[in-house]
Protein backbone atom coordinates (compact mmCIF):
# COMPACT_ATOMS: atom_id res chain seq x y z
CA UNK A 1 0.00 0.00 0.00
CA UNK A 2 0.96 3.31 -1.02
CA UNK A 3 0.16 6.40 0.69
CA UNK A 4 0.86 9.91 -0.93
CA UNK A 5 1.58 12.77 1.56
CA UNK A 6 1.38 15.96 0.21
CA UNK A 7 0.74 19.53 1.34
CA UNK A 8 -2.80 20.68 1.75
CA UNK A 9 -5.22 21.61 0.52
CA UNK A 10 -5.32 17.60 -0.81
CA UNK A 11 -7.47 17.54 -3.33
CA UNK A 12 -9.25 15.01 -5.68
CA UNK A 13 -10.25 14.73 -9.47
CA UNK A 14 -12.74 17.50 -10.09
CA UNK A 15 -12.16 19.55 -6.81
CA UNK A 16 -9.78 22.05 -6.13
CA UNK A 17 -8.86 24.39 -3.65
CA UNK A 18 -10.77 27.02 -5.35
CA UNK A 19 -14.44 24.61 -5.18
CA UNK A 20 -13.68 23.76 -1.29
CA UNK A 21 -13.11 27.77 -0.72
CA UNK A 22 -15.88 28.66 -3.02
CA UNK A 23 -17.86 25.79 -0.82
CA UNK A 24 -17.16 27.22 2.49
CA UNK A 25 -18.43 30.95 1.28
CA UNK A 26 -21.68 29.45 -0.16
CA UNK A 27 -22.08 27.66 3.79
CA UNK A 28 -21.20 31.16 5.14
CA UNK A 29 -23.79 33.23 3.14
CA UNK A 30 -27.30 32.02 5.32
CA UNK A 31 -25.18 32.88 8.53
CA UNK A 32 -24.82 36.41 7.45
CA UNK A 33 -28.67 36.26 6.30
CA UNK A 34 -29.53 35.21 9.33
CA UNK A 35 -27.53 37.72 11.31
CA UNK A 36 -28.72 40.27 9.19
CA UNK A 37 -32.31 39.29 9.98
CA UNK A 38 -31.08 39.77 13.54
CA UNK A 39 -28.94 42.25 14.60
CA UNK A 40 -29.55 44.46 10.83
CA UNK A 41 -27.15 45.24 8.83
CA UNK A 42 -24.25 45.77 10.89
CA UNK A 43 -22.91 42.19 10.77
CA UNK A 44 -22.99 42.38 7.02
CA UNK A 45 -20.95 45.76 6.96
CA UNK A 46 -19.00 43.89 9.61
CA UNK A 47 -17.93 40.64 7.65
CA UNK A 48 -17.10 42.73 4.67
CA UNK A 49 -14.55 44.92 6.40
CA UNK A 50 -13.13 41.81 7.60
CA UNK A 51 -12.85 40.23 4.24
CA UNK A 52 -11.31 43.43 3.17
CA UNK A 53 -9.21 44.06 5.23
CA UNK A 54 -8.12 40.06 4.91
CA UNK A 55 -8.03 40.20 0.85
CA UNK A 56 -5.87 43.41 1.32
CA UNK A 57 -3.35 41.89 3.89
CA UNK A 58 -2.58 38.74 1.96
CA UNK A 59 -2.07 40.90 -0.97
CA UNK A 60 0.37 42.94 0.89
CA UNK A 61 1.84 40.12 2.65
CA UNK A 62 2.01 37.93 -0.79
CA UNK A 63 3.66 41.00 -2.02
CA UNK A 64 6.75 41.18 0.38
CA UNK A 65 7.38 37.78 0.25
CA UNK A 66 8.32 38.07 -3.42
CA UNK A 67 5.67 35.45 -4.56
CA UNK A 68 3.04 36.34 -7.90
CA UNK A 69 -0.44 37.21 -6.20
CA UNK A 70 -3.05 33.98 -7.18
CA UNK A 71 -6.54 36.28 -7.57
CA UNK A 72 -8.11 33.19 -7.52
CA UNK A 73 -7.17 32.47 -4.37
CA UNK A 74 -10.48 32.53 -2.17
CA UNK A 75 -9.03 31.32 1.26
CA UNK A 76 -8.62 34.92 2.54
CA UNK A 77 -12.20 35.81 1.96
CA UNK A 78 -13.04 32.63 3.46
CA UNK A 79 -11.27 33.91 6.80
CA UNK A 80 -12.14 36.61 7.11
CA UNK A 81 -16.23 36.15 6.81
CA UNK A 82 -16.02 33.21 9.18
CA UNK A 83 -13.48 35.41 11.72
CA UNK A 84 -16.37 38.31 11.69
CA UNK A 85 -19.26 35.57 12.53
CA UNK A 86 -17.26 34.74 15.40
CA UNK A 87 -17.43 38.37 17.12
CA UNK A 88 -20.94 39.52 18.60
CA UNK A 89 -22.53 41.93 16.46
CA UNK A 90 -22.10 44.88 18.24
CA UNK A 91 -17.76 44.50 18.20
CA UNK A 92 -16.21 47.77 16.67
CA UNK A 93 -15.13 47.73 13.64
CA UNK A 94 -11.67 48.60 15.37
CA UNK A 95 -11.85 45.21 17.21
CA UNK A 96 -12.60 42.98 14.09
CA UNK A 97 -10.06 44.94 11.85
CA UNK A 98 -7.42 43.86 14.17
CA UNK A 99 -8.26 40.32 14.63
CA UNK A 100 -8.19 40.12 10.84
CA UNK A 101 -4.50 41.70 10.61
CA UNK A 102 -3.69 39.12 13.32
CA UNK A 103 -4.70 36.54 11.31
CA UNK A 104 -3.40 37.25 8.19
CA UNK A 105 -0.23 38.90 9.09
CA UNK A 106 0.70 37.03 11.79
CA UNK A 107 -1.20 33.31 11.93
CA UNK A 108 -0.79 32.89 8.26
CA UNK A 109 1.86 34.49 6.24
CA UNK A 110 4.99 33.98 8.42
CA UNK A 111 4.20 30.07 8.21
CA UNK A 112 3.81 30.44 4.16
CA UNK A 113 1.05 31.36 3.52
CA UNK A 114 -1.83 29.74 1.68
CA UNK A 115 -1.91 25.22 2.52
CA UNK A 116 1.11 25.81 4.83
CA UNK A 117 -0.52 27.68 8.05
CA UNK A 118 -0.34 25.59 11.34
CA UNK A 119 -2.96 27.30 12.90
CA UNK A 120 -6.24 28.27 11.70
CA UNK A 121 -5.90 32.02 11.20
CA UNK A 122 -9.74 33.15 11.96
CA UNK A 123 -9.18 31.37 15.02
CA UNK A 124 -6.21 32.83 15.98
CA UNK A 125 -7.07 36.11 15.08
CA UNK A 126 -10.73 36.00 17.43
CA UNK A 127 -8.12 34.10 19.81
CA UNK A 128 -6.28 37.28 19.72
CA UNK A 129 -9.16 39.42 20.03
CA UNK A 130 -10.46 37.91 22.94
CA UNK A 131 -7.19 37.94 24.73
CA UNK A 132 -7.15 42.26 24.04
CA UNK A 133 -10.57 42.95 24.36
CA UNK A 134 -12.41 40.32 26.47
CA UNK A 135 -15.55 42.54 27.89
CA UNK A 136 -16.34 43.96 24.67
CA UNK A 137 -15.81 40.21 22.48
CA UNK A 138 -17.77 38.34 25.34
CA UNK A 139 -20.53 40.81 25.70
CA UNK A 140 -23.32 40.50 23.06
CA UNK A 141 -26.40 42.39 21.95
CA UNK A 142 -30.13 40.68 22.46
CA UNK A 143 -31.44 39.44 19.26
CA UNK A 144 -33.73 41.90 17.43
CA UNK A 145 -32.46 44.96 18.64
CA UNK A 146 -31.34 46.63 15.79
CA UNK A 147 -27.96 47.91 15.95
CA UNK A 148 -26.70 51.70 14.49
CA UNK A 149 -24.20 50.77 11.37
CA UNK A 150 -21.20 52.67 13.08
CA UNK A 151 -20.27 54.55 16.38
CA UNK A 152 -21.29 54.00 19.79
CA UNK A 153 -23.70 51.08 20.33
CA UNK A 154 -26.28 52.32 22.40
CA UNK A 155 -28.09 48.93 22.73
CA UNK A 156 -27.93 47.03 26.17
CA UNK A 157 -25.37 43.98 25.57
CA UNK A 158 -25.74 40.94 28.36
CA UNK A 159 -23.28 37.91 28.95
CA UNK A 160 -23.86 34.76 26.70
CA UNK A 161 -25.18 31.83 27.43
CA UNK A 162 -21.81 30.10 27.43
CA UNK A 163 -21.39 32.40 30.58
CA UNK A 164 -24.42 31.79 32.23
CA UNK A 165 -23.50 27.76 32.29
CA UNK A 166 -20.10 28.70 33.28
CA UNK A 167 -22.34 30.62 36.59
CA UNK A 168 -24.10 27.11 36.97
CA UNK A 169 -27.58 29.42 36.14
CA UNK A 170 -30.05 27.70 33.43
CA UNK A 171 -31.00 29.89 31.17
CA UNK A 172 -34.44 30.27 30.31
CA UNK A 173 -34.75 29.30 26.37
CA UNK A 174 -36.81 26.36 25.00
CA UNK A 175 -35.32 24.12 22.22
CA UNK A 176 -37.08 25.89 19.48
CA UNK A 177 -35.56 29.26 19.80
CA UNK A 178 -32.51 27.36 21.06
CA UNK A 179 -32.40 25.43 17.38
CA UNK A 180 -33.24 29.01 15.51
CA UNK A 181 -30.74 31.18 17.08
CA UNK A 182 -32.91 33.42 19.26
CA UNK A 183 -30.63 33.91 21.73
CA UNK A 184 -27.49 36.31 22.59
CA UNK A 185 -24.61 35.00 21.01
CA UNK A 186 -21.54 35.60 18.89
CA UNK A 187 -23.36 36.84 16.30
CA UNK A 188 -22.99 34.01 13.51
CA UNK A 189 -22.78 31.08 16.06
CA UNK A 190 -26.00 31.00 17.17
CA UNK A 191 -27.87 29.92 14.44
CA UNK A 192 -28.15 26.06 15.05
CA UNK A 193 -30.13 24.63 12.70
CA UNK A 194 -28.80 26.57 9.51
CA UNK A 195 -25.49 25.71 9.99
CA UNK A 196 -26.70 22.03 10.94
CA UNK A 197 -27.91 22.44 7.50
CA UNK A 198 -24.80 24.00 6.01
CA UNK A 199 -22.60 20.85 7.01
CA UNK A 200 -25.39 18.82 5.18
CA UNK A 201 -24.53 20.58 2.74
CA UNK A 202 -20.35 20.54 2.82
CA UNK A 203 -20.86 16.71 3.52
CA UNK A 204 -22.37 16.15 0.48
CA UNK A 205 -20.20 18.30 -1.65
CA UNK A 206 -17.64 16.21 0.82
CA UNK A 207 -15.79 19.91 1.49
CA UNK A 208 -15.79 18.46 5.26
CA UNK A 209 -15.13 14.89 6.31
CA UNK A 210 -17.62 13.59 8.71
CA UNK A 211 -15.30 12.20 11.37
CA UNK A 212 -14.34 15.57 12.08
CA UNK A 213 -17.44 17.39 13.15
CA UNK A 214 -19.12 14.44 13.86
CA UNK A 215 -16.53 13.28 16.46
CA UNK A 216 -16.10 16.69 17.70
CA UNK A 217 -19.86 16.98 18.27
CA UNK A 218 -20.78 13.47 19.94
CA UNK A 219 -17.71 13.53 22.60
CA UNK A 220 -18.89 17.02 23.88
CA UNK A 221 -21.82 15.87 23.90
CA UNK A 222 -20.95 12.66 25.39
CA UNK A 223 -18.84 14.74 28.30
CA UNK A 224 -21.56 17.42 28.67
CA UNK A 225 -24.34 14.41 29.35
CA UNK A 226 -21.90 12.48 31.92
CA UNK A 227 -20.46 15.85 33.97
CA UNK A 228 -23.66 18.38 33.80
CA UNK A 229 -22.59 21.91 35.61
CA UNK A 230 -25.95 23.23 35.57
CA UNK A 231 -29.15 21.65 38.37
CA UNK A 232 -30.65 20.51 35.07
CA UNK A 233 -31.74 17.20 33.44
CA UNK A 234 -28.74 15.66 31.70
CA UNK A 235 -30.00 15.86 28.28
CA UNK A 236 -30.85 19.38 28.70
CA UNK A 237 -27.22 19.78 29.74
CA UNK A 238 -26.04 18.67 26.61
CA UNK A 239 -28.02 20.68 24.22
CA UNK A 240 -28.01 24.00 26.25
CA UNK A 241 -23.95 22.89 26.43
CA UNK A 242 -23.72 22.19 22.54
CA UNK A 243 -25.64 25.21 21.76
CA UNK A 244 -24.09 27.63 23.45
CA UNK A 245 -20.95 29.68 22.85
CA UNK A 246 -19.86 28.42 19.10
CA UNK A 247 -19.37 24.86 19.28
CA UNK A 248 -21.68 24.18 16.48
CA UNK A 249 -19.81 26.86 14.72
CA UNK A 250 -16.18 25.38 15.77
CA UNK A 251 -17.35 21.61 14.49
CA UNK A 252 -18.44 22.92 11.06
CA UNK A 253 -16.68 25.80 10.41
CA UNK A 254 -13.47 26.10 11.99
CA UNK A 255 -12.02 22.13 13.05
CA UNK A 256 -12.24 20.75 9.67
CA UNK A 257 -9.97 23.01 7.56
CA UNK A 258 -8.26 21.13 5.31
CA UNK A 259 -4.92 22.80 5.55
CA UNK A 260 -5.15 22.71 9.34
CA UNK A 261 -6.45 19.35 10.44
CA UNK A 262 -5.05 15.70 9.52
CA UNK A 263 -5.13 13.66 6.07
CA UNK A 264 -5.42 10.47 7.46
CA UNK A 265 -9.26 9.17 8.38
CA UNK A 266 -8.05 7.56 11.64
CA UNK A 267 -6.43 10.72 12.19
CA UNK A 268 -9.60 12.51 11.83
CA UNK A 269 -11.55 10.70 13.63
CA UNK A 270 -9.04 11.29 16.03
CA UNK A 271 -8.92 14.99 16.20
CA UNK A 272 -12.28 15.30 16.16
CA UNK A 273 -12.85 13.54 19.33
CA UNK A 274 -9.14 15.10 20.97
CA UNK A 275 -10.64 18.68 20.01
CA UNK A 276 -14.35 17.38 21.71
CA UNK A 277 -12.48 16.77 24.92
CA UNK A 278 -10.49 19.92 24.91
CA UNK A 279 -12.94 22.10 24.41
CA UNK A 280 -14.97 20.82 27.42
CA UNK A 281 -11.90 21.20 29.31
CA UNK A 282 -11.37 24.66 28.02
CA UNK A 283 -14.94 25.81 28.50
CA UNK A 284 -14.86 24.16 32.34
CA UNK A 285 -11.55 25.04 33.48
CA UNK A 286 -10.68 27.82 30.83
CA UNK A 287 -10.47 31.39 31.97
CA UNK A 288 -13.05 32.17 29.05
CA UNK A 289 -16.62 30.99 28.61
CA UNK A 290 -16.47 30.10 25.21
CA UNK A 291 -13.38 28.05 25.11
CA UNK A 292 -13.81 25.84 22.14
CA UNK A 293 -12.00 28.70 19.50
CA UNK A 294 -8.61 27.97 22.04
CA UNK A 295 -9.46 23.96 21.89
CA UNK A 296 -9.43 24.36 18.30
CA UNK A 297 -6.11 26.41 18.35
CA UNK A 298 -4.43 23.76 20.96
CA UNK A 299 -5.31 20.88 18.02
CA UNK A 300 -4.01 22.36 15.13
CA UNK A 301 -0.86 22.20 16.62
CA UNK A 302 -1.52 18.39 17.54
CA UNK A 303 -2.72 17.55 14.08
CA UNK A 304 0.30 16.71 12.54
CA UNK A 305 1.26 14.77 14.94
CA UNK A 306 -2.14 12.74 15.17
CA UNK A 307 -1.16 11.94 11.43
CA UNK A 308 2.18 10.45 12.16
CA UNK A 309 0.92 8.34 14.95
CA UNK A 310 -2.32 7.17 12.50
CA UNK A 311 0.36 6.15 9.98
CA UNK A 312 2.25 4.34 12.50
CA UNK A 313 -0.37 2.65 13.85
CA UNK A 314 -1.79 1.70 9.97
CA UNK A 315 1.80 0.22 9.45
CA UNK A 316 1.65 -1.90 12.98
CA UNK A 317 -1.71 -3.10 11.78
CA UNK A 318 -0.71 -4.04 8.34
CA UNK A 319 2.40 -6.09 10.10
CA UNK A 320 0.69 -7.82 12.55
CA UNK A 321 -1.92 -8.84 9.30
CA UNK A 322 0.97 -9.92 7.73
CA UNK A 323 2.54 -11.76 10.18
CA UNK A 324 -1.10 -13.68 11.31
CA UNK A 325 -1.25 -14.64 7.12
CA UNK A 326 1.93 -16.19 7.87
CA UNK A 327 1.08 -18.32 10.61
CA UNK A 328 -2.18 -19.45 9.25
CA UNK A 329 -0.08 -20.36 6.75
CA UNK A 330 2.51 -22.24 8.27
CA UNK B 1 48.32 41.18 -0.39
CA UNK B 2 44.34 42.28 -0.75
CA UNK B 3 43.65 39.31 0.65
CA UNK B 4 45.89 38.70 3.57
CA UNK B 5 44.62 42.12 4.58
CA UNK B 6 40.96 41.58 3.88
CA UNK B 7 41.40 38.36 6.60
CA UNK B 8 43.13 40.20 9.33
CA UNK B 9 40.46 43.10 8.86
CA UNK B 10 37.99 40.08 9.28
CA UNK B 11 39.74 39.25 12.46
CA UNK B 12 39.92 42.32 14.08
CA UNK B 13 36.52 43.10 13.17
CA UNK B 14 34.86 39.74 14.18
CA UNK B 15 35.24 40.60 17.60
CA UNK B 16 32.87 43.46 17.26
CA UNK B 17 30.34 40.84 15.15
CA UNK B 18 28.17 39.88 18.77
CA UNK B 19 26.71 43.94 18.33
CA UNK B 20 24.99 43.30 15.10
CA UNK B 21 26.14 40.82 12.84
CA UNK B 22 26.49 37.62 15.00
CA UNK B 23 23.88 39.04 17.90
CA UNK B 24 23.06 36.11 20.12
CA UNK B 25 19.31 36.75 19.98
CA UNK B 26 18.50 37.80 16.88
CA UNK B 27 20.89 35.72 14.62
CA UNK B 28 22.25 33.33 17.10
CA UNK B 29 19.24 32.49 18.98
CA UNK B 30 20.10 32.23 21.86
CA UNK B 31 18.90 33.65 25.46
CA UNK B 32 15.48 33.18 24.00
CA UNK B 33 13.09 32.45 27.46
CA UNK B 34 14.88 35.90 28.25
CA UNK B 35 14.03 37.55 25.36
CA UNK B 36 10.11 36.20 25.39
CA UNK B 37 9.44 36.17 29.39
CA UNK B 38 11.44 39.00 30.54
CA UNK B 39 10.47 41.86 27.87
CA UNK B 40 6.87 43.07 29.07
CA UNK B 41 8.36 45.91 30.17
CA UNK B 42 11.32 48.05 29.40
CA UNK B 43 12.46 48.02 33.04
CA UNK B 44 12.45 43.91 33.20
CA UNK B 45 14.43 44.20 30.20
CA UNK B 46 17.16 46.50 31.48
CA UNK B 47 17.57 44.03 34.88
CA UNK B 48 18.10 41.51 32.96
CA UNK B 49 20.91 43.31 30.78
CA UNK B 50 22.67 44.47 33.52
CA UNK B 51 22.97 41.33 34.96
CA UNK B 52 24.20 39.85 31.36
CA UNK B 53 26.85 42.43 31.11
CA UNK B 54 27.78 42.10 34.69
CA UNK B 55 27.89 38.21 34.15
CA UNK B 56 29.22 38.46 30.46
CA UNK B 57 32.00 39.85 30.45
CA UNK B 58 33.99 38.14 33.94
CA UNK B 59 32.82 34.82 32.49
CA UNK B 60 34.52 35.73 29.08
CA UNK B 61 37.78 36.98 30.77
CA UNK B 62 37.99 34.08 32.53
CA UNK B 63 37.19 31.71 29.66
CA UNK B 64 40.11 33.20 28.06
CA UNK B 65 42.66 33.39 31.49
CA UNK B 66 41.89 29.36 32.33
CA UNK B 67 39.85 27.99 29.69
CA UNK B 68 42.45 26.00 28.26
CA UNK B 69 43.35 24.74 31.83
CA UNK B 70 40.00 23.01 32.95
CA UNK B 71 38.84 20.09 31.27
CA UNK B 72 35.80 20.57 28.62
CA UNK B 73 33.40 19.13 30.37
CA UNK B 74 33.54 21.20 33.46
CA UNK B 75 34.04 24.19 31.79
CA UNK B 76 30.15 24.56 31.52
CA UNK B 77 29.61 24.01 35.65
CA UNK B 78 32.72 26.13 36.69
CA UNK B 79 31.15 29.40 34.36
CA UNK B 80 27.74 28.71 36.09
CA UNK B 81 29.09 28.63 38.95
CA UNK B 82 30.80 31.67 38.80
CA UNK B 83 27.88 33.80 36.74
CA UNK B 84 25.78 32.42 39.69
CA UNK B 85 27.79 33.79 42.34
CA UNK B 86 28.29 37.11 40.15
CA UNK B 87 24.15 37.64 40.39
CA UNK B 88 24.24 37.76 44.03
CA UNK B 89 25.83 41.14 44.30
CA UNK B 90 24.25 42.40 41.44
CA UNK B 91 20.57 41.46 43.17
CA UNK B 92 21.50 43.64 45.89
CA UNK B 93 23.43 46.32 43.76
CA UNK B 94 19.75 46.60 41.68
CA UNK B 95 17.60 46.83 44.61
CA UNK B 96 18.98 50.46 45.15
CA UNK B 97 17.36 51.62 41.88
CA UNK B 98 14.21 49.04 40.81
CA UNK B 99 11.56 48.85 43.41
CA UNK B 100 11.25 45.38 44.74
CA UNK B 101 8.00 44.61 43.36
CA UNK B 102 9.63 44.90 39.69
CA UNK B 103 12.61 42.66 40.45
CA UNK B 104 9.63 40.22 42.21
CA UNK B 105 7.82 39.93 38.66
CA UNK B 106 10.67 38.94 37.46
CA UNK B 107 10.47 35.99 39.31
CA UNK B 108 12.94 32.98 38.48
CA UNK B 109 14.02 34.39 35.28
CA UNK B 110 16.36 36.37 37.32
CA UNK B 111 18.28 33.70 39.14
CA UNK B 112 18.25 31.34 35.60
CA UNK B 113 20.97 34.37 34.09
CA UNK B 114 22.98 32.05 35.65
CA UNK B 115 22.95 29.12 33.19
CA UNK B 116 22.24 31.86 30.62
CA UNK B 117 23.05 30.25 27.27
CA UNK B 118 24.87 33.19 25.99
CA UNK B 119 27.11 32.72 28.55
CA UNK B 120 28.01 28.89 27.92
CA UNK B 121 28.20 30.34 24.01
CA UNK B 122 30.92 33.04 25.39
CA UNK B 123 32.59 30.37 27.74
CA UNK B 124 33.10 27.61 24.99
CA UNK B 125 33.59 29.29 21.86
CA UNK B 126 37.06 28.60 20.32
CA UNK B 127 37.10 32.28 19.19
CA UNK B 128 37.03 33.32 22.80
CA UNK B 129 39.49 30.94 24.18
CA UNK B 130 42.02 31.38 21.80
CA UNK B 131 41.75 35.08 22.20
CA UNK B 132 43.97 37.64 24.71
CA UNK B 133 41.95 38.21 27.27
CA UNK B 134 41.49 41.90 26.04
CA UNK B 135 40.05 41.03 23.43
CA UNK B 136 37.83 38.31 25.35
CA UNK B 137 36.88 41.17 27.58
CA UNK B 138 35.82 42.70 23.95
CA UNK B 139 34.08 39.92 23.00
CA UNK B 140 32.05 39.49 26.02
CA UNK B 141 30.89 43.16 26.24
CA UNK B 142 29.92 42.83 22.22
CA UNK B 143 27.79 39.48 23.10
CA UNK B 144 26.07 41.54 26.07
CA UNK B 145 25.41 44.78 24.43
CA UNK B 146 24.17 42.46 21.48
CA UNK B 147 21.82 40.94 24.02
CA UNK B 148 20.63 44.02 25.58
CA UNK B 149 19.97 45.56 22.58
CA UNK B 150 17.59 42.88 21.28
CA UNK B 151 16.08 42.69 24.76
CA UNK B 152 15.48 46.34 24.79
CA UNK B 153 14.05 46.34 20.91
CA UNK B 154 11.22 43.79 21.93
CA UNK B 155 10.35 45.12 24.85
CA UNK B 156 10.32 48.65 23.20
CA UNK B 157 7.34 47.22 21.39
CA UNK B 158 5.67 44.80 23.89
CA UNK B 159 5.47 47.92 26.02
CA UNK B 160 4.43 50.69 23.46
CA UNK B 161 1.96 48.25 22.07
CA UNK B 162 0.89 46.19 25.36
CA UNK B 163 0.63 48.18 28.01
CA UNK B 164 0.72 52.06 26.13
CA UNK B 165 3.96 53.22 27.69
CA UNK B 166 7.01 53.68 27.63
CA UNK B 167 9.76 52.61 31.31
CA UNK B 168 6.63 53.22 32.66
CA UNK B 169 5.50 56.39 31.51
CA UNK B 170 2.04 56.38 29.73
CA UNK B 171 2.04 57.90 26.01
CA UNK B 172 -0.34 58.68 23.90
CA UNK B 173 1.33 57.29 20.71
CA UNK B 174 -0.77 54.00 20.18
CA UNK B 175 -4.22 54.32 19.35
CA UNK B 176 -4.53 50.62 20.11
CA UNK B 177 -3.69 48.48 23.26
CA UNK B 178 -3.06 45.03 22.25
CA UNK B 179 -2.88 43.36 25.68
CA UNK B 180 -2.29 40.41 24.26
CA UNK B 181 1.15 41.35 23.43
CA UNK B 182 2.09 40.96 27.22
CA UNK B 183 1.69 37.44 27.31
CA UNK B 184 4.43 34.70 26.23
CA UNK B 185 3.03 33.89 22.98
CA UNK B 186 3.12 37.27 21.51
CA UNK B 187 6.78 37.75 22.68
CA UNK B 188 7.67 34.94 20.38
CA UNK B 189 5.54 36.31 17.78
CA UNK B 190 7.81 39.67 18.42
CA UNK B 191 11.05 37.80 18.55
CA UNK B 192 10.36 35.92 15.60
CA UNK B 193 9.62 39.48 13.34
CA UNK B 194 12.16 41.16 14.83
CA UNK B 195 14.63 38.54 13.82
CA UNK B 196 13.55 38.30 10.73
CA UNK B 197 14.11 42.04 9.88
CA UNK B 198 17.65 42.10 11.73
CA UNK B 199 18.85 38.99 9.41
CA UNK B 200 17.72 40.75 6.32
CA UNK B 201 19.54 43.74 7.06
CA UNK B 202 22.55 41.93 8.12
CA UNK B 203 22.29 39.74 5.16
CA UNK B 204 21.60 43.28 2.98
CA UNK B 205 24.66 44.62 4.39
CA UNK B 206 27.15 42.01 3.32
CA UNK B 207 25.81 42.05 -0.05
CA UNK B 208 26.47 45.55 -0.37
CA UNK B 209 29.63 45.82 0.92
CA UNK B 210 30.89 43.00 -1.04
CA UNK B 211 29.06 45.04 -4.23
CA UNK B 212 30.95 47.78 -3.27
CA UNK B 213 34.28 45.86 -2.16
CA UNK B 214 34.16 44.40 -5.93
CA UNK B 215 33.38 47.39 -7.81
CA UNK B 216 36.30 49.27 -6.61
CA UNK B 217 38.79 46.18 -7.01
CA UNK B 218 37.54 45.81 -10.91
CA UNK B 219 38.20 50.10 -10.65
CA UNK B 220 41.77 49.28 -9.79
CA UNK B 221 42.07 46.31 -12.12
CA UNK B 222 40.78 47.47 -15.26
CA UNK B 223 43.07 50.44 -16.32
CA UNK B 224 46.13 48.11 -16.01
CA UNK B 225 44.97 45.07 -18.24
CA UNK B 226 45.58 45.42 -21.35
CA UNK B 227 41.85 44.77 -23.34
CA UNK B 228 42.14 41.26 -25.24
CA UNK B 229 39.96 42.18 -27.78
CA UNK B 230 42.50 45.11 -29.35
CA UNK B 231 45.29 42.39 -28.69
CA UNK B 232 43.64 40.15 -31.23
CA UNK B 233 42.67 42.99 -33.45
CA UNK B 234 46.34 43.53 -34.13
Amino acid sequence: MKQAIKTAPSLRARETARTMMGDMLIAAVPLYVMATYFYGVRPLMLGIASAAVCWCAELLATLISGKRPNFADLSSLVTGLLLALLFPASASYRVVITAALFAMLVAKHPFGGTGQNPFNPAAAGFAFAAVCWPSEVFSYPIPLDRLENSGEIAARLAPGVAELLRQGAVPALDSMELLLGNFSGPMGATHILVMETCLLFLLIRKTVNWRVPLGFLAISGLLAWLFPRIPADPMDSLIFELCSGAMVFAAVYMLPDPVTSPKTNLGRLVYGCLGGVAAFLFRRYGGFAQGEIFAVLLMNALAYTIDRFSYQSAEYIRRVRLELAKFNKG
Amino acid sequence: MSLLNSTKAKRFFRRFDGVFQQNPVFVLGLGIPFAVCATTSLRHAAIVSIAMVCTGVPVSLLASLLGRHIPKWLRTTVYALVSALLLIPVRTYLQNYFQPATLEALGIYFSLMSVNTVIFYLGQSNRVVQEKPWWAVVIGLCASLGFSLALFLIAFFRELFGTGSIWGYPVELVPVKLSGLLMPFAGFFVLGFLGAFWQFAARAGNLLAEHRRSRKAKQKASPKEPRPAAEREE
